[in-house]
């Protein structure tokens, strides 16, 4: 209900045909993260992990993902405590974009704009959005990119989830198209 | 030489260490003496001197010999770098005037005016007058008004503007391209005059000219920008009115051009060399004269003087230094004093003062004092093999002075294309010979400098033609008995980090090890690697020099060692920095990945904290170190009997 507020705060200007349709969406897209050695929760037929990797120079207090859709739902993926880690989260398929960051509490949002923050959420799979990196310089400002870290992501991700690791392909869905993961566990098989 | 006084001015601050055994360390170490510059009178010198991680300029009164700090503002240093470098420019705008631009490491830039004063005791003393200039370049002093200076800007059109300063008043003029905004660089005729701009506007570079200051410009050449062939504004002709074009139109090297602007049609050739890209033409200052164009030839700059005067200075400085490269990089305004900088392989950089009316020489300072006294130590030697397609495949090998039947490290350079390796001082290959390698480094198919059939046939060549040119010249040295055909490696960083990985998957007999760092390991990944392929430009670019991602994915796997790791059968090392933004360390990531899961040993140096060069002392130890392990264990010293 927290949530259902804040969207419809921020939506001010939307209609009410909006406000109740986004209003269905949040019920529907119930983030969940998930702490490492933690019991995995099952995965609804329309849902996927995602994979959120980041890494700057101060712990994010502010990092959010947003639906790429007219009404674009946006979620808040709460405080981080470490510059530079990882996320597992459940999200509805679709596609998304990372959508605002804030890295102190006195700073203001930070949106980030582009399309190199996009990426697809594939239901049945965890899916690596690719790496965010932002840098808070001097001069009051932010460089933000996303670089795509699929290795070091999968190496984490067996060290703390072992049995996600398992049941579910880990696969890049960011800008542009790779495949190595496929690669790399076709040939892990083929080598047994 | 005898014929000339010789005197060794040796500054304070640039101390000739005592030889010994350099450690690696001191390949790395940053400029000693980055600048020296005459002022017009000749009576002084501004010298950049590095001093405790920062640099300052210092002025030396070439009469008194004294020496005053005129400008030190030390910053910390952050991050690895080794060396905060925060004085972007220092010019002599008169004789006791410098315009200096600072730029700090949180990018603010500012700009100073430092007045030298002479006392009655012959000391000097300064004064320092800061000048508004955001992100103002000073480009020259004028030398048809006196105290004023040009200086340029990014504008908001993405174009760059020129300003003139009053050095007096600390004024600046209005644009002198208000009419004419989108332009990105410009040039000047002699009377200082803006008289041709160019710039890319939708994908044609444009080059705008107009007869004089009062005249509205004219576009008088359209060229679509990213073609083979080149054709980009150099001069203002010596006749005041046609333009001089660097040019490889309807001709495989780069050529000096006449371009007339009024029927906008391609002249008269003013100067080509035959086999030799033109590399830069220079004007007389307050002449339209052309004084030299330079040109590259077996790895080195030649020049060619218009003027027989400059000619003769030229083959004078040459014979002072026989072993050198010499030029002349300042002059006092008579032409009777110089600063000349000598270089060659194992020399980064040596300045001297020559008083030509004196016949003096004098040692002013080197760029690496710990590394001046190693020189004599190697012997460098260009090749010229003929690879397949004909082509003329140019090589250097650098080999220990003495040193029978080296082991020889091959390195491919970056790239691949439009790249080049020369006859230069590259520490790295120094730091390798002084530890008893012999080094190779190739000019292969794709590099720049040998005409533009060459540079594009390295086109989609990765793992292929590039590396066949390579093994052609690895083959030529050995067939010449010139290094021990049972150790020899390969090593590169970047372009040349994959070719030595793909190298040995197509010559595994030939390369006892191979060292890549920061290569690249799996090129359908450079499509889906980070920000910059959502530039089209940039994608273009790839898909012409790797091929398309859907189209050539075959090609693309089939070349890449992440999916030929099975074939990696020759010992490998890797290394990466993790904060590589040109090629990610998730190539290595990759390949130590697929290693490991093939059991293959190899080593992987992860260097936290490092980008894509070893510009950093600390980075550079840390893999030299390991790189030097490496070898001594994959091509050992043989036993002596």
């Amino acid at each position: 209900m927290e949530r259902v507020k804040y969207l419809l705060a921020t939506h001010l200007n939307m209609n009410i045909f909006g406000a109740i349709m986004l209003s269905a969406i949040v019920l529907a897209l119930t983030p969940i993260e998930i702490q490492a050695k933690s019991k995995l929760p099952k995965l609804r037929s329309s849902e996927g992990y995602v994979l959120v990797s980041y890494a700057g120079n101060f712990p994010p207090v502010y990092l959010s993902v947003a639906t790429r859709s007219v009404f674009p739902y946006s979620e808040d993926l709460g405080e981080f405590k470490t510059n530079v880690g990882y996320r597992l989260i459940v999200l509805e398929k679709g596609e998304y974009k990372f959508s605002r960051l804030k890295l102190t509490k006195k700073a203001g949002y930070y949106y980030l704009r582009d399309n190199e923050y996009d990426f697809e959420v594939k239901a049945g799979q965890i899916n690596y959005s690719g790496q965010l990196n932002f840098e808070y310089l001097r001069s009051n400002s932010i460089t933000t990119s996303v670089v795509n870290r699929i290795t070091p992501a999968y190496q984490w991700l067996t060290a703390n989830h072992p049995e996600l690791a398992s049941k579910y392909s880990l696969r890049y869905t960011g800008l542009g198209s790779d495949n190595f993961m496929d690669f790399y566990n076709d040939e892990k098989e083929s080598l047994k | 030489m005898n014929r000339f006084l010789i005197s060794m001015v040796f500054l304070a601050h640039m101390l000739i260490a005592t030889v010994e055994a350099s450690e690696i360390k001191d390949f790395f170490l940053p400029e000693k003496v980055k600048l020296v510059q005459l002022n017009p009178k000749g009576d002084k010198a501004l010298v950049k001197i590095h001093h405790d991680n920062n640099y300052l300029l210092m002025v030396l009164d070439l009469t008194t010999m004294q020496k005053q700090i005129v400008f030190y503002q030390p910053t910390k240093l952050f991050g690895h770098a080794d060396v905060v470098d925060n004085i972007r420019q220092s010019v002599w705008v008169n004789d006791t005037t410098l315009f200096i631009v600072e730029k700090s490491p949180y990018e603010d830039q500012t700009s100073q005016l430092v007045k030298i004063t002479t006392n009655a005791d012959g000391t000097m003393s300064h004064q320092l007058e800061p000048i508004k200039s955001a992100y103002k370049r000073f480009l020259f002093p004028s030398i048809y008004e006196k105290g004023s200076a040009f200086v340029s800007y990014y504008n908001r059109k993405g174009g760059v503007n020129i300003e003139r300063f009053d050095v007096k008043e600390h004024e600046y003029s209005d644009p002198l391209n208000d009419d004419l905004k989108i332009a990105r660089r410009w040039l000047f005729d002699a009377k200082e005059n803006l008289r041709v701009g160019w710039g890319i506007v939708e994908d044609q570079l444009h080059v705008w000219h107009r007869k004089d200051n009062d005249d509205d410009w004219d576009v008088v050449l359209k060229w679509p920008a990213g073609s083979k062939d080149t054709f980009i504004p150099a001069a203002i002709a010596e006749d005041g009115k046609k333009i001089l074009f660097y040019t490889n139109v309807g001709r495989d090297f780069l050529a000096l051009q006449e371009f007339d602007p009024e029927t906008k049609k391609a002249g008269d050739i003013i100067f080509e060399h035959n086999n030799s890209e033109i590399q830069r033409v220079r004007k007389v200052r307050g002449s339209e004269a052309i004084h030299s164009v330079e040109y590259l030839r077996d790895g080195l700059n030649q020049i060619h003087y218009f003027d027989a005067k400059s000619a003769t200075l030229s083959k004078q400085v040459s014979s002072l230094f026989p072993e050198q490269q010499a030029r002349i990089v300042s002059a006092n305004k008579t032409g009777s004093k110089v600063i000349v900088l000598t270089h060659n392989h194992e020399n980064r950089g040596k300045y001297y003062l020559w008083d030509i009316t004196k016949n003096q020489l004098m040692l002013l300072g080197s760029k690496d004092p710990k590394l001046a006294d190693n020189a004599d130590k190697s012997e460098i030697t260009v090749l010229n093999v003929l690879g397949k397609d004909d082509f003329n495949i140019q090589a250097y090998l650098t080999v220990p002075k003495g040193k029978k039947n080296p082991p020889l490290i091959v390195m491919p350079h970056g790239g691949p294309i439009g790249v080049q390796d020369n006859l230069y001082f590259d520490r790295h290959s120094q730091l390798i010979v002084s530890r008893g390698y012999a080094t190779l480094k190739v000019n292969y198919r794709g590099s720049s400098g040998f005409g533009k059939k060459f540079m594009f046939a390295g086109r989609k060549q990765w793992g292929l033609n590039i590396e066949d040119d390579i093994a052609r010249v690895v083959d030529n040295v050995i067939d010449k008995g010139l290094v021990d055909a049972q150790r020899v490696c390969i090593f590169g960083a970047s372009y040349g980090g994959y070719s030595a990985l793909m190298s040995t998957i197509r010559y595994p007999e030939k390369y006892k090890c191979a060292i890549s760092f920061a290569g690249v390991t799996d090129i359908p990944l450079m499509f889906a690697e980070d920000t910059r392929m959502k530039s089209d430009d940039y994608k273009k670019t790839m898909i012409d020099i790797v091929g398309d991602p859907i189209k050539d994915a075959e090609y693309q796997r089939n070349n890449s060692p992440v999916y030929r790791y099975k074939d990696l059968k020759t010992p490998i090392m890797l290394a990466h920095g993790d904060k590589d933004p040109v090629v990610t360390s998730e190539h290595s990531d990759r390949l130590s990945l697929m290693l490991n899961t093939a059991g293959t040993e190899h080593i992987y140096l992860q260097q936290n904290g490092a980008s894509h060069s070893l510009a950093y002392t600390h980075f550079a130890e840390q893999f030299y170190t390991t790189f030097f392990s490496f070898l001594e264990t994959h091509i050992p010293e043989p036993e002596q009997p």
